[in-house]
């Protein structure tokens, strides 16, 4: 399936909105991952954004236009109690890990856990393994992620941030794993309707 | 039915004991629908829908009063989809004046049946017939809507060889297609709510016969398929009720007082959680949350806005004059604000409809203020909720534009809640700020005491100051300041989340300019807004937690779960709730973690492309 990034064809019309969330431990390289993928793909009408911690952008897949409105969180510790509240109503989440640190993986392991337990039971759950090109101090290896991920039915890629690997394509992946309701139109005209005046009473 | 069976003998009981003509006309449609597959009036068979504008009406006559209908100005009309009579629709509604009867329906239902020979049985009986009525008639409409449904087989598997399905489905096409949204979701509730009429037998009849009444009985008590743009004669109290609180489309069924009321009661006790409007085709349709469902309203409203209507002006209302609002181009005037100057220009008409109910229904609200001043509680933020649904629901009645499409529907709906919290603010408000005071207080304690102490170079606390203190003051932005110093002076859910938004953004942008940061991550923009925060509370005595408790009382899901907004509210929500539980100040301001007191941390973009990670 081909896909692209912002708005290029007439299906540009048909927009399917989805809030996507990120979770993992502190210094994973979740902003990292969701900045490379919002601003490598320059879109000409990128809304306004909150820093990194909140952006959005569109994926054009064949058949549909997926816009993700992409929530980051902290990771750290401290903030951990507060995640449930980001993470509510989320129709996708990226569960970031980095495969320099063995810490993160079995951190992403929780995450994902919290995530069956407390969220959406449809939301689909992307297992991101980050800093992938940083090969030579690996210590979380593929196929144990790969397996996991596979255990509990989760996507799974490993991607750099750092030279943009799989980034997009994890992005689009997730978007075509996800539900295609409708669309509503982004803006829609009032309509008008002849009307007929309020008095009441006949015969 | 044992007693032991408790609420649903009840509802039963009440169900049976309504046995008066109304209800027969409810078991009688529900015959019709069952035997005839026909939906349709149970005294004149007509199957009437809404005529929003007919060009030739001007040469037909009512079908009942044989008075000649008026293609402009005149009266409601209605038009019956089987044999295309049409009618007035105060007549439609009438069962007794009617003297001929629908001549194609009527080839399908054996009049016969519908003599309400079942309501003069023992109450033992009627409630077996009635059972077994809802029951079939349950099981044939969900075949003809075409729903799978996994529910009991005795209420869901037609009987073999049952040659009614086709046809039923041929009938219900021809009827309103939003009353068959309507009945679809009405089953879809049974089939994924309420599993007791799975479980049990003839338990589940009641339950079963109590949604077939809902149903139903919108069609016999105010004929198929009359809806919202027929105007606001249909508009009766009970309906009102029924519509926003059962997950129907406002103004799609519009039944008679008895049914309402009845209907209406039961969907308070039993189906609190059902108050969102649903609109599109199956498996298309989206949900507008009209009523949040923890809200508990209180049934009164259903008696004040019936006596509401009942003292309606009989002024007419010409809508043409909305011309010059309706039809500005888009770019002139967007669809949002359309709407609010529509809804304004409504309301502010003391001679419409909805302005009449939105006075009558305002000053209520005040009186029981003055009259409950010492009660505790939140009656006042439920009040003000069924103020805002029921004047919600008489303005989808009465233009059908505003109920065109979900995003226009929840549009109107935000335009009311403005306008109404305009006008009780400070009522809704200071309720919530007794509420939360503990709250606040708590927290300003927390941050007085924080306050008294402040560091030296070594770290440690040296002397008491009431102000920023002054390492933290490169770090702070006024314009952030500002922005959250704004929510007092926002009285409306939309102008306070705009105020948040704003926070956020002032403070994500001080950060970039003042660390030449391109973007602020998640983890250094909470503990920013903790700071933020502290300070606010600190410099001001800002009620944050009443701030907070308005904004999650009278958002709806889709500002509070999307959008910028949603993530400004959730953040404020963790940052306060950070704040509460936080033991100390280095807590806080993340002094007591090197990693932590670094924005630019290695989770920031702009750290990558120099350093990798």
């Amino acid at each position: 399936m081909n896909s692209n990034i912002g708005p290029s064809s007439p299906a540009a019309s048909r927009v399917h909105h989805f809030k996507l969330v990120l979770l993992g431990d502190t210094a994973v390289g979740k902003s990292c991952l969701v900045v490379r993928f919002v601003r490598d793909e320059f879109f000409e009408f990128q809304e306004p954004t909150i820093g990194a911690a909140f952006l959005t952008q569109t994926v054009q897949l064949d058949d549909a236009m997926v816009k993700f409105e992409i929530w980051d969180t902290a990771g750290q510790e401290r903030y951990r109690s507060l995640a449930p509240m980001y993470y509510r109503g989320a129709s996708a989440a990226i569960v970031v890990y980095d495969i320099t640190n063995p810490d993160s993986f079995a951190g992403a392991k929780s995450w994902v856990k919290e995530l069956q337990r407390r969220g959406d039971p449809n939301v689909v759950i992307a297992l991101a393994g980050n800093k992938a090109d940083l090969e030579g101090r690996r210590k979380v290896e593929f196929e144990e992620a790969a397996a996991y991920a596979a255990e509990n039915g989760l996507l799974h890629l490993e991607t750099s941030a750092k030279n943009s690997n799989n980034v997009k394509a994890l992005f689009v992946e997730i978007a075509k794993k996800l539900p295609k309701n409708p669309p509503q139109p982004e803006r829609e005209a009032f309509p008008i309707m002849p009307q007929q005046p309020e008095k009441q009473g006949c015969c | 039915m044992s007693d032991s069976h408790g609420e649903d003998y009840s509802l039963e009981t009440n169900v049976a004991a309504a046995s008066d003509a109304h209800n027969t006309q409810l078991r009688q449609t529900l015959r019709n629908m069952e035997h005839a597959g026909v939906c349709c009036h149970p005294h004149h068979l007509h199957s009437f829908q809404p005529v929003h504008f007919h060009l030739l009406s001007a040469l037909k006559k009512c079908a009942c009063c044989h008075e000649r209908l008026q293609t402009f100005g005149g009266a409601a009309q209605v038009v019956c989809v089987a044999c295309g009579a049409m009618a007035h629709r105060v007549c439609a509604m009438s069962s007794s004046i009617w003297k001929d009867v629908c001549p194609v329906n009527a080839t399908k239902v054996n009049h016969e049946i519908i003599e309400p020979k079942i309501t003069h049985q023992p109450a033992v009986s009627v409630e077996e017939n009635q059972d077994h009525h809802f029951t079939r008639a349950f099981s044939n409409v969900k075949n003809a809507i075409g729903k799978t449904l996994s529910s009991h087989p005795e209420t869901t598997t037609p009987p073999e060889g049952n040659n009614h399905s086709l046809s039923l489905h041929h009938q219900f096409s021809s009827v309103a297609r939003v009353l068959q949204e309507h009945i679809m979701e009405q089953f879809r509730k049974h089939d994924t709510e309420d599993s007791s009429y799975v479980d049990v037998g003839e338990e589940s009849f009641s339950r079963l016969g109590t949604t077939a009444v809902v149903v139903v009985g919108g069609i016999a008590g105010g004929v198929a398929g009359l809806a919202l743009a027929a105007g606001p004669a249909m508009a009766m109290a009970g309906a009102v009720g029924i519509l926003a609180e059962s997950s129907v489309s406002v103004g799609v069924l519009v039944a008679g007082v008895a049914t309402g009321s009845l209907t209406a009661r039961q969907i308070q006790q039993e189906r609190q959680r059902q108050r969102i409007l649903t609109m599109g085709d199956e498996g298309m349709s989206q949900k507008i949350l009209l009523v949040r469902p923890n809200i508990q309203m209180d049934p009164i409203w259903d008696t004040i806005t019936a006596q509401a209507y009942a003292s309606r002006p009989n002024c007419s209302r010409d809508h043409h004059r909305d011309v010059d609002i309706v039809k500005t181009a888009e770019d002139e005037i967007p669809t949002e604000e359309k709407v609010l100057l529509l809804v304004s220009r409504l309301l502010n008409d003391k001679y419409s409809l909805p302005g009449h109910m939105y006075r009558a229904l305002i000053q209520a609200f005040r009186d029981r203020c003055t009259e409950r001043a010492s009660a505790a509680g939140r009656f006042r933020r439920d009040d003000a909720h069924a103020i805002i649904k029921h004047i919600t629901a008489t303005l989808l009645q009465v233009r059908a534009e505003f109920s065109a499409s979900p995003y226009l529907t929840e549009r109107t709906a935000s335009a009311v809640e403005t306008l109404v919290l305009g006008q009780i603010y400070t009522l809704v408000w200071d309720e919530i700020l007794v509420e939360t005071a503990d709250q606040d207080e708590a927290l300003k304690q927390k941050v007085t005491q924080f306050n008294l102490l402040e560091y030296d170079e070594n770290g440690t606390h040296v002397f008491v100051s009431d102000k920023i203190p002054s390492k933290l003051e490169r770090n702070v932005s006024q314009a952030a300041l500002a922005a959250i110093r704004q929510l007092p002076q926002c009285h409306t859910t939309a102008d306070k989340l705009t105020s948040c938004v704003q926070f956020l953004q002032h403070i994500s942008e001080h950060f970039a300019a003042m660390d030449g940061q391109l973007l602020l991550s998640a983890e250094s923009l909470l503990q920013m807004v903790c700071q933020h925060l502290w300070i606010c509370m600190s410099l001001h005595a800002a009620e944050l937690h009443a701030e907070i408790t308005f904004l999650e009382e009278f958002a709806r899901d889709e500002q509070l779960l999307r959008g910028r907004e949603g993530y400004a509210l959730v953040t404020l929500q963790a940052a306060l709730h950070f704040l509460d539980n936080s033991t100390d100040i280095d807590h806080v301001f993340g002094t007591e973690d090197d990693d932590d007191d670094d924005v630019n941390d290695d989770d920031t973009f702009e750290n990558v492309p120099e350093n990798g990670y």
